[in-house]
């Protein structure tokens, strides 16, 4: 019966040809987007490689310094290190009469205060807010650097091409040494094979390149090179001071409800942490706030105050946007199936004289809608790919590499079937419930 | 076979009530052949879909083959239709995306025939109205007799008791329409299937064994 259907879908799809190719260039244009959406949300909050634990992650992302005053003071401080971007800022609202300093970790303070949270499996402290140049060939290769302990590894699954990540006594001993991106291979050295035992000059330093993995494509590890900490000479130098830096720390629990337990410790510990003697001549108060992973997401893309607000808006903004797709080509293609079931109303009289009921009627018309945004899926899916593979290729959206995984091929799916679904109901209903005598009485066959 | 007693039809809008059958009582039996003539709007193909089940009376009983008929639009209904009776019209209504044996299938697809079978059936019911060579072709690449007696074939596939033609030869010329004729004569006198007619054509009429004439909704010989 059903392949009576199909049969029959493709043959009225063929009848009237501008009519279906309207309605189908419709139908693949909308699921073609909401199919890039589902990507774009795949690759930024889906997990996978080197983020395969992203729903178990905690992120504290930054240390924030505070002092109640009822003086008003005015106090704007920056502070530039050579090379490196590193954005220190201190400012004062004398509104709220609040001195207030929010940065990210020097990594003493983390190692000191963060490396023993109990319910965390793993844990990592990187800092991921270098960029150096180098000029190679006469043309400048930007590196986008990390600074990491060795245990990032362990947390992050980055997809080795080569070579192995560094270990803690590497780490100790300040061994030069560097895991690049393919990506920084092919720049830097023209090749991405047998690139283990090269050496990358960056920082006036030269690194041997022992790893050499695949980019991780997303935003908050857009990285083309990782050394040891111990290479990192700022933050050295910090080592005595309020605890501000360039680093953050990840947090990894065994199970995803292992989150909120994560958080939890990292919010007692910092009920017990007082703030860093040098600092306590301007600070007071001292917080360092963890977030889930889609949580720091959310605040990282809409930069509210709230990071668990942002996550929130951002769930809203996605599915209003998705929904909004969805809906107005949806009401369109439900007008235009009416219209087009209206031309068949005497088949359906025909087929209810010879026995189809009403359920019979509606069963067939909801295949025939499904088969047809199916037809438009497919077209729409290689639309999707097109797009996905041109914003990869020409970096459209920075650092972020669009994924097509298996995913993200049921997700697409998923939205075809709902959209058919959705979009011939509604006509196949209205038309089931049409009186026999008068579908008959349309002599349009 | 088939009884109608005091059977009314009453169409009403919001502002107009119109009488389309009243009173009328009938009686069809087994393997009879009976047409219905009046002129236009007296109500013919009220009163057919009415034996044919298609459409309820307003009042009085429809009886069908001596059992109790379930209730309009439901399953039963249809499935009772899709059993016992067989449909012919002036306008042939074949649908004009399927091939002529998938339209000579569509009773048989709803009685949940499988695939080999159905195909079998058709082609045997396309044989008996000479059709045979034309299966795979599309309704737009029929004359109207072919197209007429491709619904033949698709009326009589399922073997039904009963076949209701409205107007079958109205939109034929002579020949075909005498062609359709024969092969109703046919099926009536070698099947013993019972056929109501209803015709515009007294020479049709002539040829069935029993003839009814409305005037205005009501049955006047
Ligand atoms: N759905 C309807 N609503 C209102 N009136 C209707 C409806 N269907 C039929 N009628 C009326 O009922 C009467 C009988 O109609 P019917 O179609 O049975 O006539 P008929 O004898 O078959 O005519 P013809 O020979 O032209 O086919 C007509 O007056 C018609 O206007
Ligand atoms: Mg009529």
């Amino acid at each position: 019966m059903i392949s009576n259907y199909i049969k029959l879908a493709i043959r009225v799809l063929g009848r009237n040809k501008f009519f279906t190719a309207i309605s189908l260039f419709g139908i693949s244009f909308t699921l073609a987007i909401l199919m890039l959406i589902v990507s774009v949300m795949e690759t930024e909050v889906g997990q996978t490689p080197p983020l395969s634990e992203k729903d178990k992650m905690v992120i504290v992302p930054n240390l924030n310094l505070k002092r109640q005053f009822y003086d008003t003071i005015y106090a704007y401080d920056t502070t530039m290190y050579n090379g490196a971007q590193v954005i220190d800022t201190s400012f004062t609202l004398n509104e709220s009469g609040q001195n207030n300093s929010n940065n990210e970790f020097a990594y003493w303070f983390l190692e000191k205060h963060l490396s023993n949270v109990p319910n965390a499996k793993k844990f990592t402290f990187f800092n991921s807010n270098n960029v150096y140049n180098s000029y190679v060939n006469n043309s400048k290769v930007e590196f986008k650097t990390v600074y990491s302990d060795h245990r990032f590894w362990d947390l992050f699954d980055f997809q080795f091409v080569e070579g192995f990540g560094f270990g803690e006594s590497a780490v100790e001993n300040e061994e030069l040494v560097a895991v690049i991106t393919t990506e920084l291979a092919d720049k830097y050295f023209g090749k991405v094979e047998n690139v283990v035992g090269e050496i990358l000059e960056m920082d006036r330093k030269n690194f041997k390149v022992i790893g050499v993995v695949e980019p991780a494509g997303i935003m908050l590890l857009a990285v083309d090179i990782i050394v040891p900490y111990t290479h990192d000479n700022i933050d050295a130098q910090r080592r005595n001071e309020n605890g501000f830096g360039g680093y953050m720390g990840m947090f990894v629990g065994e199970k995803n409800s292992d989150v909120g337990l994560i958080k939890n410790d990292i919010e007692f510990i910092n009920s017990n942490t007082e703030v860093p003697a040098v600092a306590q001549d301007n600070y007071d108060i001292i917080e360092f706030e963890p977030f889930s992973f889609h949580e720091a997401y959310a605040g990282q893309i809409l930069d509210l105050d709230d990071e668990e607000e942002s996550l929130k808006w951002m769930k809203w903004i996605m599915f209003s946007l998705m929904g909004f797709l969805i809906i107005l080509p949806t009401l369109n293609l439900i007008n235009l199936n009416v219209s087009r079931i209206m031309e068949r109303s005497s088949e359906i009289g025909v087929r209810k004289a010879f026995g189809a009921d009403r359920n019979t009627i509606l069963f067939q018309f909801v295949v025939e809608n499904i088969v047809q945004t199916f037809i438009g899926g497919l077209i729409g899916l290689v639309m999707a790919m097109l797009f996905i593979y041109i914003i990869n290729d020409t970096k459209l959206m920075g650092d972020v590499i669009l994924k097509l995984n298996y995913r993200f091929f049921f997700f697409s799916l998923i939205i075809c079937l709902i959209f058919g679904l959705v979009s011939g109901l509604l006509p196949a209903y209205r038309m089931s419930k049409m009186h026999v005598v008068s579908a008959l009485k349309q002599n349009k066959l | 076979m088939i009884k109608l007693q005091n059977v009314n039809k009453v169409y009403r809008t919001k502002t107009i009530e119109t009488t389309a059958l009243s009173d009328i009582n009938l009686n069809i039996d087994k393997g009879e052949f009976l047409s219905i003539m009046g002129p236009s709007g007296c109500g013919k193909s009220t009163l057919l879909n009415i034996i044919g089940l298609l459409d309820e009376p307003s009042g009085g009983e429809v009886n069908i083959g001596g059992n109790a008929l379930p209730n309009y639009n439901t399953k039963a209904m249809a499935q009772f239709r899709n059993q016992q009776l067989g449909f012919i019209f002036q306008s042939f209504h074949l649908i004009p995306d399927l091939t002529v044996r998938d339209n000579v299938e569509l009773p048989l697809l709803y009685r949940k025939v499988g695939g080999k079978d159905r195909k079998r059936m058709a082609e045997e019911a396309l044989e008996s109205v000479g059709l045979k060579n034309r299966v795979s072709h599309f309704p737009n690449q029929l004359s109207g007799g072919q197209k007429q007696r491709v619904a033949i074939a698709r009326a009589i596939v399922g073997n039904p008791e009963i076949i209701l033609a409205d107007e079958p030869t109205g939109n034929l010329d002579s020949v075909m329409g005498n062609e359709v004729m024969d092969i109703l004569l046919e099926l009536n006198s070698k099947n013993d299937t019972t056929i109501v007619m209803v015709t515009h054509d007294e020479n049709m009429a002539k040829k069935t064994h029993k003839l009814i004439r409305l005037y205005d909704g009501q049955q006047v010989a």
